[in-house]
């Protein structure tokens, strides 16, 4: 019996996953800033879908234990699958789903470096300003 | 339970009493509906114990996966998100789920405050865990999911959740 598995899905991840790196690393260099506020915002919406998707994984856990194939041999073969699919595999939801948490945690701290880096920036110029004034 | 009294109004304008006991007849569901029926797995903790177990109770979100249904909520026990379900499943006893043990990651059947329960992990990494005990005519279960093994142990912690509310529940097959 082939299993389903969920390769595709696992490597648009690992775009995102790329991505991100690269709006990282311009947080980092000083090319990307981000106003405070918008920074906050972006984070909370990080934290929310992080949330979203913990919920998901936990209606898959239900799915995974309340699906009935049968009491017969191939019921049982075809529950074994089913739960390599959804839980156990290497390609699993489960695994593509908490992989995407990762991707929505390492956002969230780019995007609050992102605000910091702005919020320093704009603490650095005052103090040349009023360095200048005195 | 004594005789209920049914009136019968005929179209024709005539009324009969009519003494008995209702009966749903060949085309009915079954039997009276379980005591299970009436369990709302959503009150079966206050917002106060769901706060103590680490979890959220303004993340309270209604289930219904499969004839599992319930509500599910989100914390960070122990700083690491989670979720924990309290659900019932009016169908399926503790032998149902037996029957059909090999398909999951681990099952092992136990007692609560003297009802017989299991406990049921689907995966079999330590992540999550069931434990749920016979009431009325199925289930009730507490599932607990964690994201990192051996942070705690979800199946002693949904037995201590369980062993909470297991005297809220219904005798088994009433």
């Amino acid at each position: 019996m082939s299993v389903p598995n969920f390769t595709q899905a696992s490597q648009g991840l690992a775009a995102m996953q790329q991505q991100q790196h690269g709006l990282n690393a311009a947080v980092t260099a000083g090319d990307l800033w981000m106003e405070p506020d918008v920074a906050e915002r972006a984070t909370a919406r990080c934290e929310q879908q992080i949330e979203e998707v913990e919920s998901i994984l936990d209606g898959l856990r239900d799915l995974g234990q309340a699906r009935k194939f049968g009491d017969n041999a191939d019921g049982r073969a075809a529950a074994m699958a089913f739960r390599d699919a959804a839980v156990t595999g290497e390609n699993s939801v489960r695994g593509v789903l908490v992989k995407s948490q990762e991707v929505l945690r390492n956002m969230a701290a780019t995007y609050r470096a992102a605000g910091r880096a702005a919020a320093q920036a704009e603490q650095a110029n005052q103090q040349m300003f009023s360095g200048r004034a005195e | 339970m004594g005789a209920l009294v049914l009136a019968v109004t005929a179209a024709g304008g005539c009324g009969q009493e009519v003494a008995g006991t209702p009966n749903a007849g060949p085309t009915g569901v079954g039997p009276a509906t379980s005591e299970l029926a009436t369990v709302d797995p959503c009150t079966l903790l206050s917002d106060a114990e769901i706060e103590a177990l680490g979890f959220r109770p303004d993340t309270r979100q209604p289930t219904e996966t499969l004839g599992l249904v319930g509500c599910a909520y989100l914390g960070p026990p122990y700083g690491i998100l989670g979720s924990l379900s309290v659900e019932k499943e009016p169908e399926e006893t503790i032998a149902d789920y037996a029957a059909r043990s090999q398909t999951f990651g681990g099952f092992r059947q136990n007692d609560v405050n003297e009802r017989a329960g299991a406990q049921l992990e689907v995966a079999d990494d330590g992540t999550d865990c069931a434990q749920m005990v016979d009431a009325g005519s199925g289930t009730v279960q507490v599932s607990l999911i964690i994201r990192e093994p051996g942070t705690l142990d979800p199946c002693a912690e949904a037995l201590r959740v369980m062993q909470m509310i297991e005297p809220e529940l219904p005798a088994v097959g009433s």
